[in-house]
């Protein structure tokens, strides 16, 4: 695929100017590859703590849901789904703000918002409930945590590979349309410049022989 | 010792003691799918129920449910051959159902359940049957619509009393307490009422029940950090230990000296079955608080089958008392199986969870 050469005057300044412009991409080009190593290494990183915290989260939840499954056992699914439908929910806000992340970019940031503490009151009536359904809501808030660090994990995760396919397609352009678009001005250029050297080449040189011819006939 | 009123009623109990499920064919249920439990079932006192729940679908909702109406109508069915006090105490015992029923109201409203499934998590009792019941979620928007529909009935007037004391009508919770209160005092004065042995049987039975239940609300409570002031508001009236013991319970550190502090109570008092049970707990204070709750729940029916075997089984409250233990333990270990065999539960874990007799 033959680059498209941009619309330039074929002089030696612009000559100059291309090839300038030429080295300082492929400067840009370096930096951006750079980037995106350093985007890759951050990506793997979060993936990696999100997998842990995965591990951790589900760990926690399935311990969770053994006890839910054991106090439908001791007291029935009937009464545990009365029960927890009736319970007053546990209602907990969420911080959203940005942190400045790798290079700088702005990361988002999630924060379970401390509630005040009230007087610890049991939420569920203490002579029906198995101590089951207690520590699986124990364990249940125990996750809300994790969940929204899990989340912000995942945010981060996400912007990472926006900026890793923003970069990609950065150096792609840079690298396969620029460069090539100055290399192929650049060519032109030479080639024209090239062409109008050979021309003046062949002009002294019939001009020289024109001098000479007359030099000898006034001779 | 009155054996004439016992005349009718202790053949009855004897016939349904005889149908309890043997332990063993018990345990041999756990694994099974819910055909095989539904199947063995047809073969035993749940037969009538069982077959009335829905056969295209078999789930253990409607298993649960069928166990739980026998329940009810066994009772029904004692109450029916009794009289005199024994009557008024067994109306007290089904007083529970109604009470599980006003709560269910109380929760249906709060979550705004429709009225169909609503009623799926209601046992028609007593006072509260069906109809009743359809009309009050039916005509209810608020708690307190449930509330003054049920005042005709003693619950609603308890329950009315909490209202107006407080101002915050969200939470369910004093609501439930005050009537699970009404409904202990209830049974504690139904026991006071009887005589001579009947009554030394039913207040250790019943008694020990009540003090169970306050001794996990405390164990509970301190668990979990509530505050003195809050114990004292969970807790049901008392029985055989008193309520400055109780107090004292409540002031202590940890489970340890909660625990020391009623078996203090124990020993003066000399009751050697609250002994044994609060020295388990004692020797097991460390232990996860499902453990200590497992005592405790195994305790009522411990001392109703130790009444049976220290007074004559004839004659007295003790064989009935045992029997509805007995019964109750069968439908709640039942009722754990069907759930385990559903949720493919480990065979370990289901195991770990029923409550046996003779710690089998």
């Amino acid at each position: 695929m033959s680059a498209e050469r941009l619309e330039v005057h074929p002089t030696r300044l612009e000559l100059l100017s291309l090839r300038r412009r030429k080295a300082l991409a492929e400067g840009i080009a370096d930096i951006l590859q750079k980037d995106l190593e350093t985007l890759i290494v951050a990506l793997i990183e979060h993936r990696q703590k999100a997998h842990a915290l995965r591990t951790q989260l589900y760990e926690k939840l399935n311990t969770a849901y053994s006890l839910f499954i054991e106090a439908e056992m001791m007291i029935g699914a009937m009464k545990v789904r009365e029960i927890s439908l009736s319970a007053s929910p546990i209602e907990c806000g969420i911080e959203v703000s940005t942190t400045p992340g790798v290079l700088g970019i702005p990361f988002p940031s999630f924060q379970v918002m401390e509630e005040e503490k009230k007087a610890l009151k049991p939420r569920f009536n203490l002579l029906e409930t198995p101590i089951q359904l207690e520590d699986a809501v124990s364990k249940i808030e125990e996750t809300l945590n994790p969940i929204v660090k899990l989340a912000e994990l995942t945010a981060v995760i996400r912007e990472i590979l926006e900026m890793i396919s923003l970069k990609r397609r950065q150096i792609n352009r840079i690298r396969f349309k620029i460069i090539p678009q100055l290399d192929a001005t650049i060519r032109y250029v030479e080639l024209i410049l090239e062409e109008i050297e050979r021309q003046d080449a062949i002009r002294v040189r019939v001009l020289q022989r024109k001098r000479k011819e007359r030099a000898e006939k006034s001779a | 010792m009155k054996p004439l009123k016992y005349n009718e009623i202790m053949p009855k109990v004897a016939i349904e003691n005889l149908k309890l499920i043997e332990v063993d064919d018990l345990i041999s249920l756990i694994g099974k799918d819910l055909e095989a439990i539904r199947c063995a079932l047809l073969e035993s006192a749940y037969h009538d129920d069982i077959l009335t729940a829905p056969t295209d679908k078999i789930d253990s909702i409607a298993l649960e449910e069928a166990l739980l109406k026998n329940y009810v109508k066994t009772c029904q069915n004692l109450i029916k051959f009794s009289e005199g006090d024994i009557r008024s105490l067994l109306l007290a015992v089904l007083k529970k159902f109604e009470v599980s029923n006003v709560k269910a109201m109380l929760r249906a409203v709060k979550a705004k359940m429709n009225v169909d499934e609503a009623m799926k998590h209601i046992i028609p009792v007593g006072a509260l049957d069906k109809n009743k019941c359809h009309a009050i979620l039916a005509s209810s928007k608020g708690i307190e619509d449930v509330v003054n529909s049920l005042l005709a009935l003693e619950y609603g007037v308890i329950m009315k009393s909490v209202l107006n004391k407080r101002t915050m009508h969200e939470d369910l919770v004093p609501l439930e307490v005050a009537l699970d209160k009404a409904m202990y005092q209830g049974i504690w004065e139904a026991a006071e009422k009887l005589k001579g042995l009947d009554k030394i049987i039913a207040k250790g039975v019943l008694g020990l029940e009540v003090d169970a239940v306050n001794v996990k609300i405390i164990l509970r409570c301190k668990a979990k950090e509530v505050s003195q002031e809050h114990i004292k508001n969970y807790l049901m009236p008392t029985a055989l230990i008193d309520e400055k013991a109780l107090e004292e319970a409540i002031k202590a550190p940890n489970v340890k000296s909660a625990m020391a502090c009623l078996l203090k109570v124990a020993e003066n008092a000399e009751i050697p079955f609250y002994q044994n049970i609060l020295n388990q707990i004692l020797k097991e204070h460390d232990a996860p608080l499902s453990r200590l709750e497992a005592i405790l729940d195994k305790a009522s029916l411990k001392m109703s089958l130790y009444m049976m075997k220290k007074y004559t089984r004839y004659y007295n409250i003790g064989f009935i008392l045992a029997f509805l233990n007995l019964k109750w333990f069968e439908v709640k270990n039942l009722r754990c199986i069907i759930h385990g065999s559903e949720r493919k539960i480990p065979l370990s874990q289901v195991r770990k969870l029923l409550v046996l007799p003779y710690g089998l």
